[in-house]
């Protein structure tokens, strides 16, 4: 190649790309199918969220954070109820805490195997992977609609609680599924672990060394495969996570090998929560919301006092916070949203630079972003 | 916040660097050497989070510095004030490599110039886009833009 | 060995010029041909819809017609109805000479294939020769196509394409070098006819029932051929997991990505219509073509019509049975870099059809020379056919498989599974 004279080719990859996973751009330039430089651009999903918020009142705005990442609506939900229960001093009961971390755990399992199976897509493998993930979706978004009324926007949480309690058909079919669970992990980790061309595809890939992912301000599972054990709920844990057993697991080279393999042991990880929430649940008191916000019309009229708050949950992507400014009215001063999806995206250019135009795809793939929270 | 000890730590070893201790507000030009402190020797190796807040009552706009260390704990905020007519303040992405998008955010809706930023430009809105629509005071225009539209 | 006779014969034209009736003759099996190609285009894709779908835990096109099968003619009249777009920037003849020059060689290879006892529309004496040859000139189709888009998506899968074609065009015209040496001949026709008998020893043993069974494919040559054949197949004909030129979650449709309507459904049928000729040459090569049990029983009980039918019956089976395996291999599994494409080309296949090419040659020297060719050294005279058969085989059986295992060792890439340890 040196000894030529070689052109540098420019490709815009996105808007309208299969595999941007939205509204993405990326340019690249390229030196035959070789990455010299990626920028990533920003914007096409924009609608300004946080203005929105900013002009409604706090419980309006709870819907809305279904859209930011609609695939994990119940853990959108739970980091801005978090967020104004610390702003306004709001004690949670014990059963309402439990149904949200049920929630939050089975948000993971579907938000991991569709984003396995995505990247798998990407890869080219003609959705049987991804199909094989949105089974077991489908199964859990049941159970969404079982407890909220909806499969992907819940509008479930409210401040001090969630809005109704779990119907009495919730448990015998959340039982059903969870009998199922470990055979699908079994199975779909098998298909793919196994998988030569997948595991030639991903190892080696993408590489994020564990000395400068947290500088990156990476979360989730992109720092964690980079070799960090940082979890949230580990962390600084919220709701019962500090009562829980788990384990946060871990790669070792940083690559989207690992990665992958991250959101395999996390699955199994939020299957190992879900057994101890379901033993401990129907023990639980206190209902299901606090009895002092109860009554949507108190939800609404909700004035926290003048102040600030930052809360933060682990979200399936990553660190998902709000940071929230009161000045005492019912509408916030200020309301910022951390989204992992697009501080994730942070070290894209240095992850690609040098690899080949199909490794992009890839790695943008194991880094699980949502355009709704990217550009928010 | 919370996290005690580290905010004493950072005021002791700091103290000149502050506007107001209390809220750990750091002078705009002590900033880098707040954050460099901050992750060298406090462990925050994070920047988790930046916010900027546009405090129109005082006529300046607030950034917040939400770092984090990954061993776990709550995260510390510092943060930085400037004059809303010439919101200028100094990059720490030379520090942090995380801050580089969120920065851009922030000048792109607030209009804060990082100074030392690689790659300063509107993130979300495009070039040619007037204005920074997250401050306090940014008119309402309804479909302005979308009413125009047709040509090309 | 004129077939097109047969047909003259039953226009019962006998008056007419001689000319006429052979340019009526190639215009009717050109017809037959193209008409059934297409059918079996829209069939393919059918049964790709359904098969993967059914893999998918999904049905698949189940609405126009019975089981959906008529899903592909509504799918043809949208093409036929959608706007023709021409990129402003493209070069506007290129563009549109595109899909015609990617087409019209794969309809040309149907010519020479032998779809069943006695039925081979052109019997040409180089046949191999011929498919190696006119199977290249689609990719100038494809570059043409990427080039005349003046899209980079276009260009860069038009680039992978080419180097993709020259790359898999070498281990797989060895392979077929092989089976030409064991033959002796290029006639494409002829195959079959030698692929007779009993599996491995085909017609050497005296006495032994004429099962037509003695396909290539069953011998150690064969065997190792028709791998790399079938390998180099699914990249010839760009499937999963070659299917890098078009690969449509990185370069959106590669060559394809400026085209729509009717000239975007001619590269489907290329496409389609090579997947099946690459199937069916397949068949051919290695696994007996039209042969089958019941063929030679029928052509000796005198129903020569009944044994063509049979054996045309044979042959589709046996190309629908790897087209089907394509449609399972793009189900399972992704598709490959461009760079592990091109290794395991140069460095897997290549090799290996470089052996099977000395074990082919071995064989031929085990079974038909003489002790004198073999310089008094080999006492090979001694031996009826089919124990000299026996020999070669397990000669060629032990060459093939070191070669194998030699190639799968030295090629083997450091074991770098990374292991999740838990906090």
């Amino acid at each position: 190649m040196s000894a030529h004279e070689s052109q540098l080719l420019q490709v815009n990859i996105g808007p309208q790309h299969p595999s941007t996973h939205g509204v993405f751009r990326m340019e690249v330039t390229l030196d035959g199918e070789t990455v010299v430089a990626l920028r990533p651009v920003f914007g096409y999903l924009h609608r300004n969220h946080e203005q929105l918020a900013e002009a409604s009142s706090y419980i309006q705005t709870m819907p809305y954070t279904d859209r930011l990442d609609y695939f994990n609506s119940m853990t959108s939900n739970y980091g801005y109820a978090l967020a104004v229960e610390r702003l306004a001093g709001i004690e949670v009961p014990q059963r309402a805490s439990y149904i949200r971390a049920l929630m939050s755990e089975l948000t993971r399992i579907l938000n991991h195997a569709t984003a396995i199976g995505f990247m798998i897509n990407d890869m080219g493998a003609w959705h049987t992977a991804l199909q094989f993930g949105m089974r077991e979706r489908e199964k859990i978004l049941d159970l969404f609609e079982m407890a909220s009324g909806a499969r992907m926007m819940c509008n479930y949480f409210r401040f001090g609680g969630v809005v109704r309690d779990l119907p009495p058909e919730f448990l015998p079919y959340f039982d059903q599924l969870m009998r199922g669970l470990p055979a699908f992990f079994d199975e779909f980790e098998q298909l793919l672990r196994d998988n030569e061309i997948i595991v030639a595809r991903s190892s080696g890939i993408g590489i994020l060394p564990r000395d400068v992912a947290a500088g990156y301000s990476v979360t989730g599972p992109v720092l964690r495969g980079s070799g960090v054990p940082y979890d949230i709920r580990r962390a600084e844990p919220y709701g019962i996570y500090g009562e829980l057993a788990f384990d946060i697991p871990v790669g070792s080279v940083g690559d989207v090998y690992d990665r992958t393999l991250v959101r395999f042991a996390e699955m199994r990880q939020s299957y190992r929560i879900l057994q101890q929430i379901r033993e401990r649940l129907p023990d639980t008191g206190g209902g299901h919301i606090n009895p002092a916000l109860a009554n949507f019309g108190k939800q609404k009229a909700l004035r926290p006092p003048a102040g600030e708050a930052y809360a933060r949950v682990e979200s399936p992507k990553g660190e998902l916070g709000f940071y929230l400014v009161s000045d005492g009215s019912t509408q916030p001063y200020r309301y910022k949203v951390r989204a992992p999806s697009f501080i994730n995206l942070t070290p894209l250019g240095a992850m690609c630079r040098g690899h080949l135009l199909a490794d992009v795809v890839v790695i943008l793939g194991s880094i699980d972003i949502v355009m709704g929270e990217v550009d928010r | 916040m919370s996290d005690q000890p580290a905010a004493v730590r950072l005021t002791a070893a700091l103290p000149a660097a502050w506007r107001d201790a209390a809220r750990l507000e750091a002078h705009a030009a002590d900033l880098p050497a707040v954050a460099r402190f901050v992750r060298d020797r406090l462990g925050y190796a994070m920047l988790t989070n930046l916010t900027a807040v546009d405090d129109l009552a005082r006529g300046e706009i607030e950034v917040v510095y939400h770092v984090v260390s990954p061993a776990g704990g709550a995260p510390l905020a510092f943060r930085a004030r400037t004059p809303r007519a010439a919101a200028r303040l100094p990059s720490l992405v030379a520090c942090w490599p995380g801050a580089e998008l969120q920065e851009r955010e922030a000048y792109d809706l607030f209009g804060v110039t990082f100074d030392g930023h690689p790659d300063l430009r509107r993130i979300y809105l495009w070039d040619d886009f007037v204005g920074h629509p997250m401050r306090r005071d940014f008119p309402r225009q309804g479909d302005k833009y979308i009413a125009g539209a047709g040509e090309e | 060995m004129n077939r097109t006779i047969v047909i003259s014969q039953i226009l019962v034209i006998e008056q007419a010029p001689g000319w006429l009736v052979a340019a009526l003759n190639h215009a009717i099996i050109a017809g037959v041909l193209l008409i059934g190609g297409a059918i079996t285009m829209m069939l393919q894709v059918w049964v790709e819809r359904r098969l993967i779908a059914r893999m998918q835990d999904r049905l698949g096109p189940n609405r126009v017609g019975p089981e959906g099968i008529l899903q592909s003619i509504a799918d043809g009249i949208k093409m036929f109805t959608k706007e023709d777009i021409i990129p402003r920037a493209a070069d506007r003849w290129v563009h549109l000479l595109a899909p015609i020059v990617a087409l019209a060689p794969i309809a040309m290879m149907l010519a020479v294939l032998p779809w069943g006892r006695g039925l081979v529309a052109v019997d040409l004496e180089v046949g191999v020769l011929y498919i190696a040859a006119v199977s290249s000139i689609s990719g100038v189709g494809l570059m043409m196509a990427g080039w005349g888009s003046r899209n980079t998506f276009a260009l860069l899968g038009a680039m992978r394409s080419i180097a993709q074609l020259i790359a898999y065009e070498i281990p797989l015209i060895i392979a077929l070098l092989g089976i030409v040496l064991l033959t002796g001949g290029m006639s494409l026709a002829r195959m079959p006819e030698l692929q007779a008998g009993i599996p491995l020893f085909g017609s050497s043993i005296p006495g032994a029932p004429d099962l037509g069974l003695g396909w290539f494919i069953f011998t150690p040559v064969g065997l190792l051929g028709g791998i790399i054949f079938f390998i180099c197949a699914l990249a010839e004909g760009e499937r999963t997991p070659f299917d890098i030129p078009e690969a449509d979650s990185e370069i959106v449709a590669g060559y394809m990505t400026e085209y729509s309507g009717m000239k975007f459904a001619v590269f489907y049928i290329a496409q389609y219509l090579l997947n099946f000729a690459l199937a069916v040459l397949s068949a051919v090569v290695f696994l007996g073509g039209w042969q089958g049990p019941g063929v030679a029983w029928l052509a000796d009980a005198g129903l020569g019509a009944a044994a063509s039918l049979l054996s045309l019956l044979w042959l589709l089976l046996k190309a629908w049975g790897l087209f089907m395996l394509m449609v399972v291999i793009r189900a399972a599994v992704p598709r490959l870099r461009v760079d592990q494409l091109m290794s395991f080309a140069w460095k897997y296949l290549l090799p290996l059809a470089l052996v099977n090419v000395a074990s082919a040659a071995l064989w031929v020297g085990l079974t038909e020379w003489s002790s004198i060719e073999w310089g008094n050294l080999l006492p090979v005279d001694g031996l009826a056919p089919w124990q000299r058969i026996g020999v070669a085989a397990l000669v060629t059986a032990v060459i093939n498989l070191g070669a194998t295992r030699w190639v799968l060792r030295i090629n083997r890439a450091p074991a770098a599974a990374p292991v999740v340890v838990p906090a």
